[in-house]
């Protein structure tokens, strides 16, 4: 176990938090270099790159088709992120982020298929989603939300990987964790000044990696007591966006612990939800093994 | 010969008859697998009296055995001739069963069945030998987890009979995989759980008649 978690949380972290580290020090050496400066672009890259390496860790080299129709969310994270970093390296505007949630979209429907919502219902559905988490989290994401970005994300993958593996989706679970670990690493190096804020490529990855995973647990789930909570770390992202991000380019404390607490709130609430109903499955469960059949 | 006489050895061997008669008509068929039916025919298996069995090493230490509960399909033979049994199962993947709930939730899950993707694990025979009067080996594919191998495997017959309205045929196997060639990987590094996986299936095919 422990071994897993150093290649499939550790390294995918400490990857992630290089990539953040080497991009800003790139950054700093050349003022000039606008496309870095606003490099937080490398918070995109950085969190792909976390999942994408803990999946692989675990399930093995990338391959076409995938080997299990989960590993799509993958591809779509990773394009996700690549369309993010694109768009945002002529200029960050909201023509480039509209562009760049589109293209997310996109390839949240196009690569994800997952058993059970495979419908094109249901991957419309999904990219409507993807296009307006990443819409309005881009928008969030041209102001100086701070400190609040790194420990908003954190906790909403802390709480993933916890709902996956309460579903026994125990790899899933893994690869969230990773994402976490990648955000709280990435957050230790912006308050000690060694990585760029957050900005529309990290939003576009995080827009599209909370609405991809979240349904795919909820499609894995389908015995799941309370399956709609899979829905509320969408749910809050959405509501951090547009609390802590507003009109002002530099929000104040009182928004940005909004948008934070909005988080906590839901993504609690997720969590205490479907511990709850699962504890009182399995004693319903429990009593059934002495009633007559 | 006194006609008296004729009557009572007629009417003594009758009864015998009728005895005989009710005898291979209703009594149980134990040790009858020799009668085997002449003819080449399906029996459904019995999901019943069916099961599949696999045993795994844990950690390194006991052997930790689970099994499916939901076992179907067809089972071609007609007990006499060389070219053996035909076998046609499906197993629901979704009825794993180790007599834990949340342990049989993560063997449902993509770490391991992924039965939402893969609902069921089959085998279709192709070929059958004759090795002797209760052993066959059998050759076929494997399908779990989505991928197919190729299986050959000795296989006994373990009795014909009938009873409960309905004729029967009886089959066990006991052969070994590896989980890995079958996409299965989860806990392989670290000896959390053996690759090498036994697997036990005992059939029970009907035609007609009640379980």
């Amino acid at each position: 176990m422990i071994e897993l978690v150093l290649k499939a949380v550790a390294a995918p972290m400490l990857l992630g938090a290089a990539l953040l580290a080497a991009t800003h020090r790139l950054a700093r050496q050349d003022d000039n270099n606008a496309r870095l400066k606003r490099g937080g672009a490398a918070w995109g890259v950085a969190l792909a790159a976390a999942f994408a390496v803990s999946v692989f860790v675990q399930e093995g080299a990338p391959r076409w088709p995938p080997a299990a129709r989960w590993h799509g969310t993958v591809y779509a994270i990773v394009t996700a992120a690549l369309i993010g970093l694109a768009t945002s390296l002529p200029k960050n505007t909201l023509l480039s982020s509209s562009m760049t949630a589109a293209g997310a979209a996109i390839a949240a429907a196009g690569f994800v298929s997952l058993p059970g919502v495979d419908t094109v219902l249901w991957r419309g559905l999904l990219g409507a989603v993807v296009a307006v988490l990443a819409l309005v989290l881009g928008v969030a994401s041209r102001r100086n939300v701070g400190w609040v970005w790194p420990v908003g994300g954190a906790v909403i993958f802390t709480v993933l990987s916890g709902l996956f593996m309460q579903s026994h989706f125990a790899k899933a679970a893994v690869a969230c964790g990773a994402v976490a670990a990648c955000f709280g690493s990435g957050g230790v190096l912006m308050l000690t000044r060694l990585a760029g804020g957050f900005s529309v490529t990290g939003a576009v990855t995080a827009a599209t990696a909370t609405a991809v995973l979240s349904l795919t647990g909820y499609a894995y789930d389908p015995s799941g007591p309370l399956r709609w909570t899979w829905a509320l770390p969408t749910v809050s992202l959405l509501g951090f966006a547009l609390a802590a991000g507003g009109r002002a380019s530099k929000p104040g404390l009182p928004r940005k612990l909004i948008g934070l607490a909005w988080i906590v709130v839901c993504c609690g609430a997720a969590a205490g939800l479907d511990f709850r109903a699962r504890m009182s499955a399995k004693d319903k469960a429990a009593d059934s093994v002495y009633s007559p059949y | 010969m006194n006609p008296r006489n004729v009557v009572v050895a007629v009417a003594v061997i009758a009864g015998l008859g009728c005895v005989l008669g009710w005898r291979s008509a209703y009594l149980p068929e134990a040790g009858r697998a020799e009668a085997a039916p002449a003819a080449v025919e399906s029996f459904a298996i019995d999901a019943v009296h069916s099961k599949a069995l696999f045993r795994v090493h844990h950690l390194g230490a006991g052997m930790f055995y689970g099994r499916f509960n939901d076992v179907t399909g067809t089972i071609v033979f007609d007990g006499t001739s060389a070219a053996g049994p035909q076998f046609d199962v499906s197993i629901a993947a979704g009825s794993v069963d180790t007599g834990n709930d949340k342990l049989d939730g993560h063997l449902k899950s993509p770490d391991f069945f992924n039965v939402a993707e893969h609902p069921k694990l089959t085998f279709k025979s192709k070929s059958a030998k004759k090795l002797n009067d209760k052993t066959y080996e059998v050759s076929g594919d494997l399908t779990i987890h989505g991928v197919t191998k190729p299986l050959t495997a000795q296989v006994d017959w373990t009795g014909t009979a009938e009873g409960r309205g309905g004729k029967r045929c009886g089959f066990e196997t006991v052969f070994t995989i590896k989980r890995s060639d079958f996409g299965m990987t989860y806990m392989l590094e670290g000896g959390g759980l053996g690759d090498e996986i036994r697997v036990i299936v005992s059939l029970e095919g009907m035609i007609g008649g009640g379980r």
